[in-house]
């Protein structure tokens, strides 16, 4: 009987793959297919998000999850993570350190003179929020004739090729506490790998905000930021760039930049707390793949709040590790939202048997 | 151009179109022995960050990564052992490359056409460096101008 | 472009894996392994398809060729730690493999041992447990009776245990924890 349904619908599940494919490529008289390098290119920000939610730096693969996907960033993140879950893995990198960062764009909030310079880079921060209607009639040669000029009559002799994280000059001034001199550092935890069990590493919750879903990690952090929490904080530094990946040779053994992956990454200063009596602001860290600021400035936010919530307890839901990190992934939280619509007729079937049964066992003793 | 060294000849040929790598590899004596000295495989590679925060490592997330490691034996005799990692899941490309890696290493015939290609990803390496750089020149602050005007809302 | 023997190819390591999957379903029936002569031996294909370089190999009596160490990837480790562990059958056990915990008894070693038949010798062991109908004779030669005796201790404690594949020139036979050996 519970199997009947599922046979029913063999024939309708490949119907609606073609009603999805249909829907995506109806308009073919008048537009051409999508190609991977466009969607990289011109949907740029929607293409990091996926790179990021899907947790693999595979951009064309990104793009083809999105082209699949129709543009559901959900569902694109879904085939990318399950991509990778077929893919063996080979091996790890050495610690790799952003202040190689081939940077793109780097500001502070915190400070205005940073060594090195602030440099907005490619942003929306200053537009204004008003339609550029002359783009719906762009035409190729518009389109083409906007990247060709813009570089002449630039002076790069005074740029530098890597940039000093800010907050080493914060170190070196005593504002920070110094680093720790790690001797055995353990190993992070491999959320790939191992289920979450609480209480989690610092590690954990750093790999499993990377990879989290951008909606769900503005939320949480927004609900610190509105006033739940007690962090105010202000952005020591927000750096966009490449950073290289470093493996050593087989052969030779010496270190081999094997490409580079772009990244991401925000330190957000908040208030002092004491340390040995000595006044210091602590900080929070967020980094992921691509360029997603919102996502790092959430991550970091939620680092911090996290921080507190493991050392003091939580006093609020965006410092509690097992609310935060149980709910921010992407394809977890779509995964359940969507099952709900998978046939549950025998669950329910045995609801409204119970149900019927008590209304019948109420109604014959009201006539007691 | 600048002698690179070893390590950074996949950087460079990382650039190159897969057509023009395609055909300095196919130029190559097809009576070559290419034998494997382990097993060419693509998979993926994790990504271990240091934050910068607490200096405390954490996985970012993974990469594809293809390895090869291949020895070759020339017609008359002489070998040369090549290796390549690339960001990758394309295996040939791999093999493709770890071939130039002992193509030009050891000097085998051909390896300048190797050097040619090599020549050729530094140049587009240097012209993405080149962009970079003029996106931070185009949009760098210069906070000494609002000092002129006086601080208002500085 | 690469010349890789077959049992470094994907085709052959799934033939042979799924063969090792027969065999230990049902032990005592044993299972031809896939190679060509030339390029190699029923050993050397059944590591290939076994081994990668998230496991570890010992090998107790050097049975395994300098060259093959890379395309395994396996890493080497020493007799009471790894994975896999490589012997001479006809040489008695001089050593304890681990044997996994409760917690996780797949942490535990699969032992291959070399023997020279696994169809006619002086050693008739009768086979009984899960996947055997009733029982299964077999007669091997080359396998010191010390292994047996070991064995017994070693997966005394189920689930507890090693599983044992022992190998001849050309074909497998699986002795999975679970089962009962009795010397006939």
């Amino acid at each position: 009987m519970g199997y009947v349904a599922i046979k029913g619908g063999s024939h309708a599940i490949e119907g609606s793959k073609i009603a999805f494919d249909h829907l995506r490529t109806k308009k073919s008289d008048s537009s051409a297919p999508l190609d991977t390098d466009t969607i990289e290119h011109q949907l740029r920000l929607l293409h990091s998000r996926v790179i990021s939610e899907g947790g693999i730096y595979h951009p064309r693969l990104a793009s083809l999850a999105i082209k699949q996907a129709q543009g559901d960033t959900l569902e694109a993140s879904f085939i990318l993570r399950a991509h990778r879950s077929t893919v063996p893995r080979l091996a790890e990198t050495d610690a790799l350190d952003t202040s190689n960062m081939r940077v793109t764009r780097r500001i502070s909030s915190a400070f205005k003179d940073i060594p090195g310079g602030q440099m907005l880079g490619a942003t929306t921060d200053y537009h204004l929020r008003l339609f550029r209607m002359d783009l719906l009639n762009e035409s190729p040669e518009q389109f083409q004739a906007i990247s060709k000029s813009w570089m002449e009559d630039l002076n790069l002799d005074s740029i530098p090729d890597t940039f000093p994280k800010v907050v080493e000059a914060l170190r070196n001034e005593g504002l920070l506490a110094p680093l720790e001199k790690q001797k055995n550092q353990p190993k992070p935890f491999d959320i790939t790998r191992e289920p979450l069990v609480f209480p989690l590493p610092r590690s954990a919750a750093l790999s499993t905000l990377a990879r989290g879903e951008q909606g769900g990690l503005l939320a949480m952090a927004y609900t610190n930021m509105r006033g739940y929490g007690d962090i105010h904080p202000t952005v020591a530094e927000l750096r966009v760039g490449y950073v290289p990946v470093m493996m050593p040779h087989p052969i030779t053994g010496k270190p081999m930049e094997i490409g580079e992956v772009e990244v991401t990454e925000c330190e957000v200063v908040a208030m002092y707390e004491q340390q040995d009596g000595t006044p210091v602001f602590t900080l929070g860290y967020g980094a992921c793949f691509g360029n997603n600021e919102v996502k790092a400035i959430s991550m970091a936010i939620l680092d911090r709040a996290l921080q507190q919530g493991m050392k003091h307890g939580p006093s609020n839901p965006s410092e509690d590790p097992e609310f935060v990190l149980m709910h921010v992934d992407g394809i977890d939280s779509m995964g359940f939202c969507t099952h709900y619509k998978m046939p549950h007729y025998v669950t329910f079937q045995s609801d409204m048997d119970r149900l019927r049964a008590t209304q019948e066992k109420q109604s014959m003793e009201e006539t007691l | 151009m600048n002698e690179l060294a070893r390590e950074e000849w996949v950087s460079v040929l990382n650039l190159v179109p897969d057509s023009a790598l395609h055909k300095v590899v196919d130029s190559f004596p097809s009576e070559w022995m290419i034998k494997p000295k382990s097993l060419p495989q693509a998979g993926l590679g994790m990504l271990k960050m240091r934050d910068s925060a607490f200096g405390e490592p954490f996985y970012l997330g993974e990469f594809p990564l293809a390895t090869c490691w291949i020895t070759v034996t020339t017609q008359e005799g002489s070998s040369a052992e090549g290796a390549a990692l690339i960001m990758d899941d394309q295996i040939e490309r791999a093999e493709q490359i770890a071939l130039c890696d002992a193509v030009l290493s050891s000097k085998l015939p051909g390896w300048q056409k190797v050097q040619a290609l090599i020549d050729h990803g530094a140049c587009l390496k240097e012209k993405q460096a080149i962009e970079r750089k003029a996106m931070l020149a185009l949009t760098r602050v210069d906070f000494s101008l609002l000092d002129d005007v006086g601080e208002s809302n500085a | 472009m690469l010349e890789l023997a077959s049992i470094w190819t994907p085709d052959l390591q799934q033939k042979n894996y799924r063969a090792l999957l027969e065999a230990t379903s049902r032990p005592g029936l044993i299972q031809p392994i896939h190679f060509s002569q030339e390029s190699a031996d029923a050993l050397t294909a059944v590591l290939a398809a076994l081994l990668d370089g998230e496991v570890s190999l010992a090998d107790v009596d050097q049975q395994i060729h300098q060259d093959s160490w890379p395309l395994f990837q396996a890493k080497r480790a020493d007799v009471e730690s790894a994975d896999y562990v490589v012997c001479q059958g006809h040489k008695a056990p001089m050593f304890e493999p681990k044997v996994g915990t409760l917690e996780s008894p797949e942490h535990s070693a699969t032992l291959l041992l070399s023997v020279n038949s696994l169809n006619k010798g002086p050693l008739t062991l009768e086979l009984t447990g899960p996947g055997i109908e009733s029982s299964i004779k077999c007669s091997i030669s080359g396998l010191n009776h010390e292994w047996l005796k070991q064995r017994e201790d070693w997966v005394g404690a189920f689930p507890l245990g090693v599983d044992v594949l022992l190998m001849d020139q050309t074909h497998v036979l699986a002795l999975p924890r679970t089962t009962v050996v009795e010397i006939f």
